[in-house]
């Protein structure tokens, strides 16, 4: 109750102020997405749905305006590079070495994104958007699961492998069509953009090593921090220079850090979860949709694609729990689409994005909570029926 | 690209130094530099100097460093709020803080005269503009801050002289916020403001806004104390709160410094979880100050390296910064030795007298790009390298080995 009077204050603060500063702004959205947390740890929610919602009201109030939520957007970008940085360096050689995730994730991946993409070839769509929409389908969302708070292993190596899929593919099919595109407009273009690519690449090489170098050196809880930080801010602004999402180029180059040693980085040379990083970037990306959110008719292939995606992931599950012995818990998790997915849907669909998130990111995550109880419940009911018997016999 | 190449610059030469000093214990004087924070100081000169203003994004990193920089003072006046623990002061014996009050009043004094006889120095070659009382504020503020919780460097193997509990209260640093927060009001530039329908107007408005803001930071930041004591959700919440603060200091062009030390003498003062709360600010200060000195060292390195010719006025600056302190705290403990026989030596005269200053120092020098017009930053550089020149002043340690670090 305190917390959520802090909020207000501010809000009202922000209402009564002419021109409020972004710095008002940064400090409303982060309180505002903690107390958001809190309120949905209390209602036995993930914090993170406590987040998106926080977002989503601060983006429906009358206080919110395009301009303040522009204005502070270099800092949700850094803010962003952060979670990129957390999420790809989660990933690491020995859970890609691991034969047993590789083939789950491979059920797991495979199913929606072929249900998807049988589907929505019924649609009046270009075949490089249905392509995507059937990749983007696949991936799930690492950042609804805390790792701390599953019980099974092997669900949050699961998110971040059918992510990590899901990405790549992503990439390739960017790449491939891209490509064919900028040669229709000459070779000249195309041999600009090529060495423009190279030069990037061999900057990003080196950094990578200079990164990955210093990173060994690291010693204190301090020193972490702030490489960490440097290197998300470093990132945030590469960003505004190549017009790359923060989030992507720094879950790329997260992923390519630890896949540079041997068995994933450190603890102490990983980036430490900031809770406070990852609320920011996710109340302003979510209050920024609904600001984007035009009232414009929803898509016909819109519907079929949702259940397509859900369909597909529960054939993938069943799949995968066949073959790997997975238990139904470990895969239903993986239902929601989080961050990554809608920053790359955005970029694909756009007028459907903040639709896309509120039944991905919101609705599914609940979806799963009520099915997680339900298969709990029916769980508790078969060790009560066992229970009986044994005492009966 | 100029940029990318001031980073490797910047990273390799705190690499070096990293290693360096990994490879030999550095020098005594170069140490006490580095629990100053000096390095990260200039990691920022070095990134400064080579981003271009002409960079398509600097004036997104300059709106950043600002907003950053911004919400980093209201923290370090919030840290000294959090020193400002009256059941603490009551704690300590009556002559020490009489004494401690003969040094501000003779150090503040001495600091006043010689701003009022340098004042068209300070337009003519410092890069003022205009308000120079609410300079001579700053500068005076400047002078009563000492380098609070370290205040001396080691010497390897050899006892330091520490002359009485006292000197370890940071009565300084609270005197300094105090005339700070007092004097600010009547000379603030900008005397009208409007929340809403409602006006702040005059002096009176403006100590009103600054105090209710303070009350208004410290009772928001008890709240969330009750709720997360520690952890990611505490440090989060305080710092949604800190920054918003900072925020609304920026509106009405309020001293963060000042809102943040009513806010952390208001904490500190009804909390009921003392102890947690400073521990806390402790540990999350480890990962603000060196951002903090990475900005600002981003500042002078960008200044210093388009306008050299101002280098001269540089270093008579800062020197006659640390001679002007320096006499005011002698002739302060002078006084006090006499009166009330703190400090008992000679050598812990000197020692209290030449007392290093810190990272309190700097912000309330860096506060005066807040509160005040500029040509260029003379003045704030020439503040910063006062700071540093302070803290490598010898004080040669006592053979006998009587007291403890």
């Amino acid at each position: 109750m305190r917390l959520l009077c802090i909020t207000l204050g501010i809000g009202i603060l922000i209402w009564k102020l002419q021109s409020p500063p972004e710095m008002i702004w940064v400090g409303f959205l982060l309180t505002a997405s903690i107390v958001g947390a809190r309120l949905a740890h209390r209602a036995k929610l993930p914090d993170i749905l406590g987040m998106v919602a926080a977002g989503l009201a601060i983006g429906f109030a009358p206080i919110t305006a395009a301009e303040n939520h522009q204005s502070i957007k270099p800092f949700a970008d850094i803010a962003m590079a952060w979670v990129g940085l957390y999420l790809g360096t989660s990933l690491s050689r020995p859970i890609i070495a691991n034969q047993r995730l590789l083939k789950g994730s491979l059920y797991l991946y495979t199913a929606p994104v072929l249900t998807t993409f049988f589907i929505l070839i019924f649609f009046d769509l270009h075949p490089v958007t249905t392509l995507q929409l059937a990749i983007l389908s696949g991936i799930s969302s690492p950042i609804f699961l805390d790792r701390a708070e599953h019980n099974l292993r092997d669900t949050w190596p699961f998110s971040l492998y059918v992510t990590a899929i899901g990405l790549c593919l992503l990439f390739l099919t960017g790449l491939i069509f891209g490509v064919e595109f900028i040669l229709n407009d000459g070779f000249d273009s195309f041999l600009d953009l090529a060495a423009d690519i190279a030069l990037a690449v061999l900057i990003g090489i080196i950094g990578i090593e200079l990164m990955y170098r210093w990173l060994r050196h690291i010693h204190t809880p301090t020193g972490q921090f702030m490489s960490w930080f440097a290197l998300a801010f470093l990132l945030a602004l590469a960003s505004w220079h190549v017009w790359i999402q923060p989030l992507i180029l720094a879950w790329t180059v997260g992923l390519v850090l630890s896949l540079r040693t041997k068995r994933g980085l450190r603890p102490k040379m990983r980036p430490p979860k900031a809770e406070a990083l990852i609320a920011f970037a996710l109340a302003h990306y979510v209050s920024g949709l609904v600001l984007d959110w035009q009232m414009s008719p929803v898509p016909s292939y819109f519907f079929p694609l949702i259940a397509a995606l859900i369909l597909g992931k529960i054939a993938g599950g069943l799949l995968s729990s066949r073959f790997t012995l997975q238990p139904i818990k470990t895969w239903l998790p993986l239902l929601p689409q989080g961050l990554l997915a809608i920053v790359c849907f955005e970029s694909i669909a756009p007028e459907i994005a903040p639709l896309y998130f509120v039944c991905t990111g919101i609705c599914l995550p609940i979806l799963h909570l009520l099915s997680d109880q339900i298969v709990q419940k029916i769980k508790n009911g078969r060790i009560r029926a066992l229970t009986r018997r044994t005492q009966a016999v | 690209m100029a940029f990318i190449f001031s980073l490797i610059a910047g990273f390799g030469a705190f690499f070096l130094g990293q290693k360096f000093f990994r490879w030999m214990p550095p020098y005594p004087l170069i140490d006490s530099l580095r629990i100053g924070r000096a390095h990260y100081l200039l990691l920022g000169v070095l990134i400064g100097m080579f981003f271009p203003e002409t960079d398509e994004v600097f004036h997104i990193f300059e709106m950043l460093r600002y907003n950053c920089i911004g919400a980093i003072l209201l923290w370090i006046g919030l840290q000294t709020g959090l020193s400002t623990d009256l059941q603490n002061l009551r704690d300590h014996g009556i002559s020490v803080i009489y004494s401690q009050t003969a040094v501000v009043l003779a150090t503040g004094g001495f600091t006043v005269l010689a701003a009022f006889a340098s004042g068209l120095i300070l337009y003519r070659y410092l890069g003022l503009l205009q308000n120079l009382p609410l300079a001579i504020v700053l500068l005076t503020s400047f002078a009563l801050t000492v380098r609070f919780p370290t205040p001396f460097f080691q010497w390897p193997n050899r006892p330091i002289s520490v002359p009485f509990p006292g000197q370890n209260l940071p009565l300084g640093n609270i005197a300094a916020m105090v005339v700070l927060c007092i004097a600010f009001p009547p000379l603030a530039e900008d005397p009208i403001f409007y929340l809403g329908n409602l006006p702040f107007i005059g002096a009176a408005g403006i100590a009103l806004l600054l105090l209710g803001a303070g009350v208004a930071g410290g009772i928001a930041l008890d709240f969330s104390f009750r709720s997360h004591r520690t952890g990611n959700r505490a440090l989060s919440l305080v710092l949604g709160i800190v920054i918003a603060l900072s925020g609304l200091c920026q509106a009405p062009g309020l001293p963060s410094l000042a809102v943040g030390f009513l806010s952390g003498i208001w904490l500190i003062n009804t909390t009921v979880a003392k102890r947690e709360v400073v521990e806390f600010t402790t540990r999350a200060n480890d990962v603000i100050e060196p951002i903090f000195f990475v900005l600002i060292g981003s500042i002078i390195g960008e200044f210093g390296g388009d306008i050299f010719f101002i280098w001269s006025p540089l270093f008579p600056l800062a020197l006659t910064m640390i001679l002007v302190r320096g006499m005011g705290r002698t002739i302060g403990f002078t006084v006090s030795q006499t009166l009330w026989q703190i400090p008992q030596t000679w050598r812990e005269l000197l020692a209290m007298s030449w007392h290093p200053q810190g990272t309190l120092s700097i912000a309330v020098g860096v506060q005066a790009i807040y509160l005040l017009d500029f040509q260029h930053y003379t003045l704030i550089t020439g503040l910063v390298i006062a700071v540093f020149l302070s803290q490598i002043v010898i004080i040669p340690p006592a053979n006998s080995s009587q007291s403890h670090t």
